[in-house]
């Protein structure tokens, strides 16, 4: 596919990977952000091929991964109603609750449908107007303009009987919790390009100027991840800690101004809970004043939600790049993609999912799971 | 979730407030709006799809650059030359 197909060249990926091999002199731990990065990079088996020098950590970039477990058990919640349709994209149907998950309510006759296009829930609340239609509202800012502008159309057209079950969360905070965590080790960050592609790369040198370290933008595709690893590496040696964008086909500076505008008004920011991570300020969104009728958490009474995380379940650490999905002690035993403890076995974005698709690597050397869990990187627990 | 779905605009749609295009996306002919790009893509143009959303069009001058970069990196070291900075 254009685009796509000339950005998986084997040929330019070993010249890239010589470059990258003859500019590595030190130790440098690179953190790519975005889950999807994640994946391409175990799938390819790009770690594997870098100098024993460059450690690749997996970042908190999964939007089903954070999604905190009282949203969840809300959406849960909202969903077991008799008197709803639920909406949600297909990943977030086998991420377990405190007690079931979206499947479970499906496969017991509760109206949970994927949806692929945010619109197509807001036409199922026009052709049904007696059920209430909630469109499950998750992900970075990638997702949240198509979310955003359902809001708006709903708003506009008047549609009453549709809410959004709203856990948008946004990248730059998070960033900056994991490196402000005393146990971080990040050296250098692989930005997400999508997310970059609608918010632009202006948020990005305060992070780099205050954390001291390069970021480079780039994609999803072999050559655009060892590319923007070359540049990091670069950066790295040469003692520089820039912004850099690799991804210029999708990443324009200033991002996608209409949909920026679409954020900016239906959305306002607001603190958020990420699973496994905690409570991060001002790390995500929630409906402004003026869209707060269509917010499926007022419109719902699911207050009250009590949450039990599984005890051996060791994600948040995942998340944190604190821990390798194959280093938990329930990886591939008691959690795999098909009984997933935690959210990141179970989304296409998910560390440990793409661990377990690509490698079922043993844990190395002595049990690590029996070691005590590290501090979050923010002050509250999830949930 | 986050990964963005890239499609190539075959034409636009009549009606719908001028917001659908229909788009080839791996083979399929998929509806998607694009009410949040600047202004409609031209048939043949790519798009980023998120959603349903075509969110970015895809800059061809970007990516034959960027692909020129490469290809320039990977003949710079048949030539013995140092490989091209950033």
């Amino acid at each position: 596919m254009k685009y796509l197909d000339e950005f998986s060249d084997p040929d330019l990926a070993h010249r890239l990977l010589d470059q990258i091999h003859a500019a590595t002199t030190g130790h440098w731990a690179i953190m790519e952000v975005c889950g999807g990065q994640t994946h391409s990079i175990i799938r390819h088996g790009i770690d594997q091929l870098l100098p024993d020098g460059i450690e690749m950590i997996h970042g908190p970039g999964c939007p089903v991964c954070v999604t905190p477990l009282e949203v969840i058990d809300k959406a849960l919640a909202i969903a077991e109603r008799p008197d709803v349709i639920f909406c949600s994209f297909g990943d977030m149907l086998r991420v377990p609750g405190s007690s079931q998950d979206l499947f479970r309510i499906k496969s017991r006759g509760g109206d949970v449908r994927v949806v692929y296009s945010t619109l197509y829930a807001l036409a199922l609340a026009r052709e049904h107007p007696d059920p209430q239609e909630v469109l499950f509202g998750i992900g970075f800012e990638t997702t949240a303009p198509a979310n955003a502008m359902t809001v708006y159309q709903a708003k506009r057209m008047g549609v009453t009987n549709f809410s959004l079950l709203v856990s948008h969360v946004l990248v730059p905070p998070a960033i900056a919790a994991i490196m402000e965590s005393p146990s971080c080790r990040v050296q250098a960050l692989l930005a997400a390009g999508h997310v970059c592609s609608v918010m632009g790369t202006a948020g990005y040198p305060e992070l780099a100027d205050r954390y001291g370290v390069p970021i480079v933008v780039t994609g999803f595709e072999p050559l655009d991840i060892l590319e923007g690893i070359r540049r990091t590496v670069l950066q790295l040696e040469q003692g520089r800690h820039e912004v850099e964008n690799a991804y210029p086909r999708a990443v324009p500076a200033t991002g996608n101004p209409v949909a920026r505008r679409m954020l900016e008004d239906v959305f306002e920011v607001t603190d958020r809970s990420w699973r496994g991570i905690g409570m991060i300020p001002r790390s995500g969104w929630r409906l402004s004043d003026a869209y707060r009728e269509w917010d499926a958490e007022a419109r719902f009474d699911v207050g009250g939600i009590h949450t039990d995380e599984s005890a051996i379940c060791r994600s948040g650490e995942v998340l944190q790049g604190l821990l390798k999905p194959h280093e938990c002690g329930a990886f591939g035993k008691e959690c795999t993609p098909r009984n997933p403890l935690g959210a990141t076995m179970v989304s296409s974005e998910g560390a440990c999912a793409a661990y377990y698709l690509y490698r079922r690597l043993a844990p190395p050397g002595p049990a690590p799971a029996e070691t005590a869990p590290a501090e979050p990187v923010a002050a509250v627990g999830h949930g | 979730m986050c990964l963005g779905i890239p499609g190539r605009v075959m034409a636009m749609l009549p009606g719908y407030g001028d917001q659908l295009a229909l788009v080839e996306v791996e083979g399929a002919a998929r509806k998607v709006n694009i009410g949040l790009l600047d202004e409609a893509p031209a048939a043949g143009q790519w798009v980023l799809i998120h959603m349903g959303f075509a969110v970015e069009t895809t800059d061809a001058a970007g990516a034959e650059q960027a692909m020129s970069g490469l290809e320039l990196m990977g003949r710079s070291r048949d030539d013995g030359a140092p490989g091209a900075g950033p």
